[in-house]
């Protein structure tokens, strides 16, 4: 497959992997956003460019897609809900940030571990992008874990979201269309439902920490 | 057609919350669905699998199981919502105007249903799937108060991970099968994948259905997955759990067994994913008759029994054999049934008692006979007690069971099934004699045992199975098991 060049491939997965590590480490909420925002970006440029380098029109409607959907409305709606709920500080439960950063790193190793076995089926120079694509999955997961303020909980989801997209652009060089654009629509709906949870979230507890929500039980 | 018919109804919602428009509307909307569904059903049992729009829609015998239930419920339902929510509104407990919403998101929810069963494209199905989450989180929380938020966050926040495990899923099978088929939507395709499967990479094959099962069965509630199930079905409004329960579980289920029926015919083998299915089936089981015995909430005991059927079911269709999986089929259409029904008639008396606690609950017989009756119907059918049709169902399984030897198996099923009986009679006989507590409206009309329609044809097919039903539990069958 023509695609991006060696080098300017490794370049952006190193982006993505930078960006996803700070919004573990970010201690505010906005910066995690804009980490999270950066990175996704990165990953739409990564789309485009390799739309562009194959001439394939699909791909670069997936790219311009996730400009416009991720990129463009998702950071809109999370940072208004932030400014509404007056919420700053991530909400560290269990590990600190700078704990949480080497967990990071040991997950992103894990990672590499874990695409081994399907190394033989891509081609060679998108292992770094298959293994930083998981690595994203467990931040995601690992952020919903050790953080107790709502939106970082959903910054966790939206990670996984890249992890996956990353993963599998990497596996199977896009998926069709029709799937990507359902997907897509999704999580565009997924985060307005969310955000309209959050405001009724603020009505009822005046917060967004999760830590109130622990009435249902058995 | 039907989809179209649900999308249409949806949108029309909007336009009015006046008490005879939503009523008109709906009614509509029903029979519209049921002349469609119907057709597309009667049309795929008497002359087999067939598509629409050049094979963009098509249904084959599982799908017209499942189209079948959603149709059935659905009605059942709506038509129970007429009702129950214009009582909600008389006793202040919504304002008028989210009504409109209430059964817009009601008809979205049923349309992304339709689609996941009349889809022949696993990418589709995820779609399809993703979509019933989001129109139901708001139903879930649609009181708005604290405790509906947070029933809400949860199911939206844990299912939206496990699903996204199962897109993770579908690519890897994307790119197991995309060498093959091409890199188009058809790869994913489930009529043609079967003819590729002992081709595809059995490493991507085995990595995506773990994931896909995984993320499915987090919609499914396979134990450990199960959190967010009563907490949603105890705070929605009773006719949305109804159809949490009744139908949206079984479609979950029927993503997964569209992969397993794929999954059976690669070089994994039969057993590979049928053994994951039977795992989270005891497990499932298992746990549930801790959390059933020991439930105080009337809703929360639905839904933990909702988990436990659902791992009935996955045990049937785990253990892959002829009886086994057609007795898993036609528990999966009495279930859905039982459910619906228990969960209206436990609508109705937690909205006339004001309370879900079982033991502020006494004395129903007394004060509201007919509803008591209802309830004794739905305690044996839901427990599979002959001559129920549940029993029948259970029996084929566990003869399955025992057959393939996997005696211990049998034996423990039999055990939980034993136990989580004795919960139910223990919590219903409470609940159904004795001094009533508090100064409730006595009496109510005949008419209030029409609601249990839906246990009589199980209580019928305990009895009797038509050789129709048999031939279209057959098809299934075959369809699921793939001519092994």
């Amino acid at each position: 497959m023509v695609g991006i060049p060696e080098n300017e491939l490794n370049l952006l997965v190193f982006v993505l992997l930078t960006c996803g590590l700070c919004v573990v480490y970010s201690s505010r909420v906005e910066k995690a956003l804009f980490w999270w925002t950066l990175q996704t970006f990165a990953v739409s440029f990564l789309v485009l460019v390799q739309g562009l380098y194959s001439r394939e029109l699909e791909v670069i409607i997936v790219g311009a897609l996730l400009l416009i959907g991720k990129v463009g409305i998702i950071p809109v709606l999370l940072g208004r809900v932030l400014r509404d709920s007056k919420t700053e500080w991530v909400g560290e439960i269990y590990l600190k940030r700078t704990s949480s950063l080497v967990v990071a790193g040991a997950l992103t190793l894990i990672a590499y571990e874990v695409t081994k076995p399907l190394m033989a089926l891509p081609l060679p120079g998108f292992r770094n992008g298959l293994a930083v694509g998981i690595a994203l999955i467990f931040y995601g997961l690992l952020l919903m874990m050790v953080r107790k303020v709502a939106i970082v909980q959903v910054l966790g989801i939206l990670l996984i979201d890249n992890g996956i997209f990353l993963a599998g652009f990497f596996l199977t060089q896009g998926m069709p269309l029709l799937v990507e654009m359902g997907s897509m629509f999704d999580i565009l709906v997924g985060i307005v439902i969310i955000v309209i949870l959050s405001r009724q979230m603020l009505e009822n507890y005046n917060s967004l920490n999760v830590d109130h929500m622990r009435s249902l039980k058995g | 057609m039907f989809i179209g018919v649900a999308v249409i109804a949806a949108v029309g919602m909007l336009i009015s919350a006046k008490d005879t428009y939503l009523k008109l509307l709906n009614c509509v909307a029903l029979i519209l669905l049921t002349v469609s569904g119907g057709w597309t059903i009667r049309k795929t049992l008497t002359q087999g699998a067939h598509g629409y729009a050049s094979g963009a829609f098509y249904w084959d015998a599982l799908s017209a199981l499942l189209l079948t239930v959603i149709v059935i419920i659905s009605v059942y339902v709506i038509l129970y919502s007429l009702g129950y929510m214009e009582r909600e509104v008389h006793e202040k407990k919504l304002p008028r105007k989210s009504l409109k919403w209430y059964y817009f998101w009601i008809w979205v929810f049923i349309a992304t249903m339709l689609l996941v069963v009349s889809t022949p494209n696993l990418g589709i199905i995820w779609v399809g799937i993703e979509g019933t989450t989001l129109a139901t989180t708001l139903l879930v929380g649609f009181y708005r108060n604290k405790k509906a938020v947070e029933a809400a966050w949860k199911y939206v926040i844990l299912c939206t991970v496990g699903i996204s495990f199962a897109l993770l899923g579908t690519m890897l099978l994307f790119a197991a099968a995309a060498p093959h088929l091409g890199q188009s939507i058809t790869a994913l395709d489930w009529r043609m994948l079967p003819k590729v499967a002992h081709q595809l990479d059995s490493n991507l094959v085995r990595l995506g259905v773990i994931f896909t099962v995984v993320g499915y069965g987090a919609k499914v509630g396979f134990v450990p997955m199960h959190a967010w199930l009563p907490d949603a079905h105890s705070q929605a409004p009773s006719p949305v759990s109804a159809l949490l329960s009744a139908v949206l579980l079984n479609c979950a289920l029927y993503a997964i067994l569209r992969w397993y029926s794929l999954a059976r015919l690669t070089t994994l083998g039969p057993d590979f994913v049928g053994k994951i299915l039977m795992i989270f089936g005891l497990l499932s089981l298992a746990l549930m008759v801790g959390f059933i015995i020991m439930q105080k909430d009337i809703k929360r005991l639905l839904a933990y029994s909702s988990v436990e059927h659902m791992g009935i079911l996955a045990l049937g269709f785990g253990l892959g054999t002829q009886l086994a999986v057609w007795g898993a089929s036609l528990h999966l259409l009495l279930h859905a049934l039982t459910k619906a029904n228990l969960f209206v008639i436990i609508g109705s008396l937690v909205q006339k008692t004001g309370t879900r606690q079982i033991p502020r609950i006494r004395g129903i017989f007394k004060v509201w006979p007919y509803t008591g009756v209802i309830m004794v119907l739905g305690l044996l059918g839901i427990t599979g007690t002959p001559p129920f049709g549940t029993f029948r169902s259970e029996l084929s399984i566990l003869t399955g069971l025992y057959k393939t030897g996997h005696p211990l198996l049998g034996f423990l099923t039999i055990l939980f099934l034993t136990l989580i009986f004795a919960g139910f009679l223990y919590h219903f006989l409470q609940m159904l004699f004795g001094q009533p507590r508090g100064r409730y409206q006595a009496g109510e009309s005949v008419s209030t045992l029409a609601l249990a329609f839906p246990l009589l044809v199980v209580l019928f097919l305990g009895l009797f199975i038509p050789q129709s039903l048999n031939e279209a539990l057959n098809q299934v069958v075959k369809v699921i098991l793939g001519g092994v």
